[in-house]
């Protein structure tokens, strides 16, 4: 395999793991037993460290066993896990992840600036486990001194040895250790599954220092286990060395012949492992001797088979965990052919390569019309059929569930919490629901800004809540679904809510809105994404500094999005994104202006209607309701139309409903959105361009901006202001 | 001032023996083969061999192999291999294996 992409693999699978990580961490303190969690956590940790080891990432190696080093007591249960290392954690899964970045774009995890930052976190991490060291001796002792000698059952089969302990025999392979495993971990983790009676350290196989090989494994153990664990647990506790160890473990009261089996299966000198066998007390001499003789009066090998029946009853809960095992590896393989990996920028290009596809089907059709060919024009509408079902899944392709993306703030509400003192739990619904990759990139900011105002302004202090008679704990909750081609997400929040009327008396200072002027609340409240808007009065590090909730909406604005926030005092406030559902491609209907085309979102249109023309009028009735009306051919300074006939099309979003007049009504057509170059970023009202089947530029239509200049207009004429209907368009937009 | 306090007597009883191998920080996999080259030296040297674990933060499984080598290669070579002193790192994890005897601390 080629080692870049090897290294590739190695990055995208650390990611992986580090957001299991994150996760678990998150979790173990929620959930009853952590044990699953601490495993994942382990894992994670452990893997990386494996695999940094293979590529000589020592910077990654070395930081990430220290961070094993600590979690190996917690899983053993030396070192309880509790918020402090649950943060500590936290803090050396984000260093992992900068050391794993670092390797991506540098190629180098080991950098002097990486070194210094994880200094801090290791002493930490020392610390824990010196904690640990200190208190370790005190509490051997004190187990070994308390340790119960049980009494050998009478009802145990007749030649049933007397002890009552398990024994495990276990022969290391010599990787063991280069493969980032120590055998003390699992000597420490059995410790916590019951106490180790006695254990023999086998020196045997260990070379002269000169011969050596320092970084091999020689070591075998025998021990004796006084454990109430089933054989399942105790053989768990060697999952992660399985491959790299023999081990044999006999319960207690095991048949005699069962002994000797073990004897005979290791081919050492059977004396020799009779005696270590005395020595840990699993056996006393009368039945070593026993035993010695069974072995040779049958000098016909024991079938195997009948030992593994004779060892069947007790082994039962051992061979249905081995079969559930087989059973989850089996289905992680089946599962692993479901889905493949396959880089982002390939999808990107397929994408783009459907795009141009919608482009030449529409240029065919309208030959194909022109033609008068029905036979050249069915086949074309066949394609065209098809072009849009490829379109539909290449689109599907890039869609991801928005629950990664929700999954993420549980942690940024975690470290909040904690560093603003308020106790707040996450609340998260519609994971499921999916939106385009390009989408969920871009809303990670806007949404962490949401969510931190939420819980630094939203959310009360406890006793202010306790006062008010809610719960202690504020609740931040993040929603998503699907509407009509858009998709919504929403991040409320149970706490006091927007000071209507402070925000409206900020802005009359300010000078956005006239003093006694009537506004809904809905309007107030939009005024917190006002620039340089902000009604906390205490400026605290997270925000209220009055840049944000307007960088929120422009980012939002720029996804062809909109905000809106809706409060209830004491109660809470929801702020609600709505964002389309792609980026690259949607259903448009095409407007003439002149000689012009236009694109509007079809999803946006509610209907056309004739425009019956009333010189200068901005509005127009509609079954008794008063439509405003924007004439496009004043927003892009065409001059008077000399068509005939004119059309209304009735847009509507975020539930406010705008006319624009156009020449011409050109019908459906599929828009592949082409971004503006930079030179139109001025340009309001326009959100891209698309080329037509004749390859004609069209420009698309930036709904909401329209929508709002009608608002802002109406606004502005009710203040009694100049109304200039051109100068929404910039001066870099050209028709 | 423990460390200090150790070596002068070591120092004091035996004039003959050279001071103890003092290892330092993590006696690891990581620093396996020049812990091991450190253990060489030592036992090439004449007389027994003291060896100060006062100041070793971490032990693992390898270091432990290479201090079960080292006082097996001292006894083929007719040497006593001693442990001076410990630090309760080393305690822990030789009280883990039940070698605590084998190496029990031993003011030479």
């Amino acid at each position: 395999m080629n080692l870049d992409a090897a290294l590739q693999t190695f990055i995208t699978e650390s990611r992986e793991l580090l957001e299991d990580m994150e996760s678990a961490l998150l979790g173990v303190r929620q959930v009853s037993d952590p044990g699953d969690s601490i495993n994942a956590i382990f894992r994670a940790a452990h893997t990386i460290k494996g695999s940094a080891g293979l590529f000589g990432l020592d910077g990654i190696v070395h930081f990430t066993h220290v961070v094993e080093s600590v979690l190996d007591r917690v899983r053993e249960g030396s070192i309880a896990i509790d918020d402090a290392l649950v943060t500590l954690l936290l803090e050396c899964s984000d260093h992992i992840a900068s050391q794993i970045e670092s390797v991506a774009q540098a190629g180098n995890g080991d950098t002097d600036d990486l070194r210094a930052r994880a200094q801090p976190l290791v002493q930490r991490l020392q610390q824990a486990l010196g904690n640990h060291h200190a208190a370790a001796p005190a509490a051997a002792t004190k187990a070994a001194a308390s340790a119960p000698v049980a009494a050998h059952t009478a009802d145990a089969a007749p030649d049933a040895v007397a002890t009552d302990h398990w024994h495990i025999s276990l022969r290391f392979s010599a990787n063991v250790l280069r493969n980032g495993m120590d055998p003390l971990s699992f000597l420490r983790y059995l410790n916590k599954l019951g106490t180790i009676k006695s254990i023999v350290t086998l020196t045997d196989a260990l070379p002269a220092l000169a011969q050596m090989d320092p970084e091999a494994s020689y070591l075998g153990f025998e021990i004796a286990l006084q454990s109430d664990a089933d054989k399942a647990t105790i053989e768990g506790a060697f999952e992660f060395v399985l491959d790299d160890c023999s081990l044999c473990i006999l319960p207690p009261h095991s048949r005699i012949g069962e002994y000797v089996s073990m004897i005979a299966r290791d081919g050492e000198q059977p004396p020799r492992l009779g005696e270590i066998l005395v020595r840990c007390g699993t056996l006393t001499p009368h039945e070593l001797d026993a035993a010695l003789a069974t072995q040779q009066e049958a000098p016909a090998q024991q079938p195997i088979g009948e030992i593994l029946i004779e060892q069947g009853s007790v082994q039962a809960v051992v061979v249905d965990a081995a079969l559930k095992h087989q059973k989850q590896v089996k289905e992680h393989r089946t599962r692993e052919t479901q889905s493949i990996r396959v880089d982002a920028d390939k999808l990107d290009h397929l994408i783009d390569l459907v795009g141009e596809l919608i482009t030449a089907s529409a240029s065919a059709n309208l030959a194909a019309r022109r033609s008068r060919n029905v036979e050249v024009q069915e086949a074309n509408s066949s394609l065209a059929g098809l072009v849009e079902a490829l379109r539909d899944r290449a689109l599907q392709l890039r869609m991801v569930k928005i629950g990664a993306t929700f999954d993420r703030f549980r942690r940024v509400v975690h470290d909040v919490s904690r560093e603003i003192g308020k106790h707040i739990e996450l609340r998260v619904s519609g994971e499921d629901t999916e939106l385009d990759k390009t989408v969920v990139e871009k809303i990670g900011d806007p949404l962490t800004h949401l969510v931190r105002n939420a819980m630094d302004h939203g959310i009360e202090t406890a006793d202010v809540r306790i006062a008010r008679g809610k719960p202690a704990h504020g609740t931040v909750t993040l929603n998503a679904y699907h509407d009509s081609g858009s998709i919504v997400i929403e991040v409320s929040d149970d706490g006091g809510g927007l000071h209507r009327d402070r925000i409206l008396a900020k802005a009359v200072e300010r000078g956005l809105v006239e003093a006694g002027q009537t506004l809904s609340d809905r309007e107030i409240y939009g005024l917190v994404f006002e620039p340089g808007f902000s009604t906390a009065e205490k400026i605290t590090n997270l925000s209220g500094r009055g840049v944000g909730m307007d960088v929120v909406k422009r980012n939002i604005v720029a996804l062809r999005g909109n905000v809106d926030i809706m409060s209830e005092a004491g109660v809470g406030t929801k702020v609600t994104l709505r964002l389309p559902l792609t980026l690259a491609i949607i259903d448009g209907f095409l407007v003439g202006l002149a000689d012009s085309s236009f694109v509007i979102p079809l999803d946006m249109i509610e209907e056309c209607i004739e425009f019956t023309a009333e010189a200068n009028k901005e509005f127009t009735d509609l079954r008794g309701q008063v439509l405003p009306l924007i004439r496009l051919r004043d927003v892009f300074g065409m001059g008077r139309s000399s068509a005939a006939r004119q059309s209304i099309v009735v847009i509507k979003h975020a539930g406010k409903r705008t006319g624009l007049v156009v020449d011409a009504l050109l019908g459906e057509f599929q828009t592949v959105i082409k971004p503006l170059a930079k030179v139109f970023n001025q340009a309001r009202c326009i959100s891209g361009s698309t080329i037509l089947g004749s390859g004609e530029v069209a420009l698309i239509l930036d709904a909401p901006a329209l929508i709002q200049q009608a608002v802002h207009r109406e606004g502005r004429r009710v203040l009694g202001a100049e109304n200039s209907p051109g100068a929404a368009v910039g001066d870099a937009a050209v028709a | 001032m423990t460390r200090a306090g150790k070596r002068r007597p070591a120092k004091n009883a035996a004039p003959a023996a050279p001071a103890p191998l003092r290892l330092e920080g993590e006696l690891s996999i990581y620093r396996a083969e020049e812990i091991r080259q450190a253990l060489l030296a030592a036992l090439a040297a004449d007389g027994d061999v003291g060896i100060d674990l006062t100041d070793v933060s971490e032990v693992d499984t390898a270091g432990v192999q290479l201090l079960l080598a080292a006082r097996a290669s001292a006894a083929t070579a007719g040497k006593t291999l001693r442990v001076t002193a410990m630090s309760p790192a080393v305690e822990e994890v030789l009280a883990l294996f039940d070698l605590a005897p084998v190496f029990e601390a031993t003011p030479a």
